[in-house]
């Protein structure tokens, strides 16, 4: 079956990011159609629904089954809330539209199962959104595959994002986050970024874990009872060492977005890469506190993962995260989790 | 001036020569070896004394001239060598690890206090001027409360012959005890509290190390020593809750050129490190008061130290009690 000269794509739901769907506006393999969601959806995510039809110029038509028949597309973007993920990718899945979701790929195994299951079932692509196109990135595993440092012997990813989450645990002020912000724990939520760059560079999966969690910094993760840092050990395939710090660590914590880095220790060699570099520093008046003085010097990296994605939907082939990736990447974060609540090391399950 | 004899004249003495060279209240007096080149050409090029032969005729011949020892030897002399100079009334700073065990690095403290002589493990990590500057941070308060800390420390490939002390873990007490044991200490130090985790992965020239704490914090320390000659990296991560701290030598670089590509190097502190943690001993020898980096320190982190190796050796991890840990 030849390609269509451009793919429809809907976008359901930015109750999480607009980027996502954004990435695919002005694309020329792309046409953005429209906005649906659940009409159950809370009305803060409708409201958000709406600002993204806005900025996409399509119309924000509540009811996915009604809005599926309408446009006809051929993509579903899934931003949804993370308990949601899973209902509507495989609504789209079932609909025999291709997926390209938001992390995470949902809160438990089990959802990721199903996920993986329709879409296999249903024959089509499945992209978690990541951002393994990071030029830092690609380099690393052009380095790593290319045998420049010889056999890869260990992984270190740091993962921090510089931002608060509310008041800290020992704050005497009001909250400052509303009860709708979601803060559903940050290696539950981000550690698909890390887990995902060491996938991408090494090709190697984690097979057991030992993981330390904590609510240590702010008062709403601690309330939730969801971790707001976390350190995991990972053995992984062909004896790899691996390893990765996370977290939400607080705005004071560093001048950008947050410290992201990445080493690889190989047989006869190593690296260190920091994710956003190169970067420049832009220091001016009139910067507001929360204003990052950094300034990444690519912009196109969500670009790069859009055009990835055209050359998997033309060919077939697998998408840069594929459901059984993204799957196996939240069964690592379980079983970190699991090991932090035991003490006690915990295998990674796989799907047969 | 502390009157200072170097035990042991192979790898890192140039280093500790240099240190005391460098410092402004040590002085080296003598150098001793088994082997009498390494004693000689050490003692030349410090403008010491060399000796060669037992510990003990040393410390006998020279009472009035040698109030303090550098035990700079293969791991599995460090004990012995601490308590002769500790029996001989000398004040003693032992390369890492103090002993081959906590047991015995433990009965090595209990002889210093006793003696009422100084004892100082050479945990050279508190004195790299980047940590010490962490450290001051979070002294201060400027952190908050420390809730992870994060090191990496690569080293070239082990000198020497395949053969050597080293190489031999019952010798060296293998990566744990002879390398990590400082990354051990350092997070002691600076989380400030003894772990109830222990979980650590080991594969060949690779350790990693993950501690967990009571109060919630938590560690993921790596050594690596397999890297190509000329190789060197240094890096940590301490996340508070007020702010966090970055000491690493990826942001530290400069570049050169002399054709080619650009080379990436970094300042030595190591250099800086050895001469301050000599200055810290010779103050505590002064003040009469324990060295910031004492013997209850250094037998801390060996057990610590232990329990990583056997967490390595079983795959599982070691649970801390008041009196040892298990395995689970």
């Amino acid at each position: 079956m030849s390609s269509p000269e451009r793919y429809r794509v809907l976008a359901l739901s930015a109750a999480k990011h607009d980027y996502v769907a954004l990435a695919f506006k002005d694309h020329p393999r792309f046409q953005v159609v429209g906005a649906s969601d659940e009409p159950s959806a809370a009305g803060w995510v409708h409201e958000c629904n709406e600002r993204l039809a806005a900025d996409l110029g399509v119309p924000y038509e509540p009811g996915v089954d009604a809005a599926i028949a309408r446009h006809r597309p051929h993509v579903a973007v899934v931003s949804s809330e993370a308990a949601r993920h899973a209902r509507l990718s495989v609504r789209a899945a079932q609909a025999g539209l291709h997926v390209v979701q938001d992390k995470p790929m949902a809160p438990t195994v089990a959802d990721c199962d199903a996920i993986v299951e329709a879409v296999e079932r249903a024959g089509v692509r499945f992209l978690l959104w990541n951002r393994n196109t990071q030029p830092a990135i690609e380099e690393a595993r052009r380095v790593v595959h290319a045998g420049e440092i010889g056999e890869p012997r260990a992984i270190h990813v740091d993962f921090f994002f510089c931002k608060d989450a509310g008041v800290l645990l020992d704050s005497d002020e009001p909250e400052e986050v509303p009860d709708s912000w979601l803060s559903e724990g940050e290696l539950t939520v981000e550690g698909i970024y890390p887990l995902a760059y060491m996938r991408h560079i090494l090709g190697l999966d984690a097979v057991r874990a030992f993981g330390r969690a904590s609510a240590h910094f702010f008062r709403r993760h601690a309330e939730r009872g969801v971790e707001d840092i976390a350190t995991v050990s990972l053995e992984m395939e062909g004896g790899v060492i691996g390893s990765l710090c996370s977290g939400r660590i607080g705005r004071p914590s560093h001048p950008n977005i947050g410290e992201l880095r990445v080493h690889v220790v190989g047989s006869t060699g190593a690296l260190v890469i920091a994710e956003p570099r190169p970067e420049v520093a832009v220091h001016t008046r009139g910067l507001a506190p929360d204003d990052y003085r950094n300034r990444r010097t690519d912009e196109e990296t969500d670009r790069r993962q859009v055009d990835l994605l055209v050359n998997a939907l033309d060919t077939g082939g697998d998408t840069l995260l594929t459901a059984r990736q993204g799957r196996h990447i939240v069964a690592t974060v379980a079983a970190a989790l699991q090991s932090a609540r035991t003490g006690r090391p915990c295998e990674v399950t796989r799907l047969s | 001036m502390i009157r200072l004899a170097l035990v042991g004249c192979g790898h890192n003495a140039a280093a500790l020569a240099a240190a005391v060279a460098a410092s402004d209240h040590c002085e080296l007096r003598v150098a001793t070896d088994l082997d009498p080149k390494a004693a000689a050409a050490l003692a030349r090029a410090a403008s010491a004394r060399a000796h060669v032969g037992d510990l003990e005729s040393l410390l006998e011949s020279d009472a009035d001239d040698v109030q303090a020892v550098i035990v700079n030897t293969p791991n599995d002399s460090h004990a012995d060598i601490a308590l002769a100079a500790i029996a001989a009334g000398r004040h003693v700073l032992v390369e890492k690890p103090l002993a081959l065990s906590a047991d015995a690095a433990d009965e090595v403290r209990r002889r210093a206090d006793s003696a009422g002589v100084r004892l100082m493990a050479a945990h050279t990590l508190r004195f790299m001027p980047a940590n010490v500057q962490v450290q001051r941070a979070l002294a201060a308060g400027e952190l908050g409360k420390p809730g992870m800390l994060r090191s990496h420390r690569w080293l070239r490939r082990f000198p020497g012959p395949p053969g050597g002390w080293k190489h031999d873990r019952a010798r060296s007490g293998g990566l744990c005890i002879h390398e990590a044991v400082h990354e051990i200490d350092q997070a002691l130090w600076l989380i400030g509290e003894r772990p109830t985790h222990v979980h650590a992965l080991e594969a060949p020239d690779l350790l990693q190390i993950h501690l967990g704490f009571a109060s919630g914090a938590m560690a993921i320390c790596g050594v690596a020593t397999g890297l190509p000659l000329g190789s060197g990296y240094y890096t940590l991560s301490l996340i508070g809750s007020l702010g966090a701290a970055y000491a690493d030598d990826h942001h530290n670089m400069h570049l050169v050129y002399r054709g080619g590509r650009p080379q990436a190097f970094v300042s030595d502190q190591r250099a800086i490190a050895a001469r301050a943690q000599l200055d810290e001993f010779a103050s505590a020898i002064h003040d009469g008061r324990v060295p910031s980096v004492s013997g209850a320190d250094a037998v801390a982190a060996l057990q610590v130290a232990e329990a990583a190796a056997d967490s390595a050796a079983s795959g599982q991890t070691a649970h801390l009690t008041e009196t040892g840990y298990v395995l689970a």
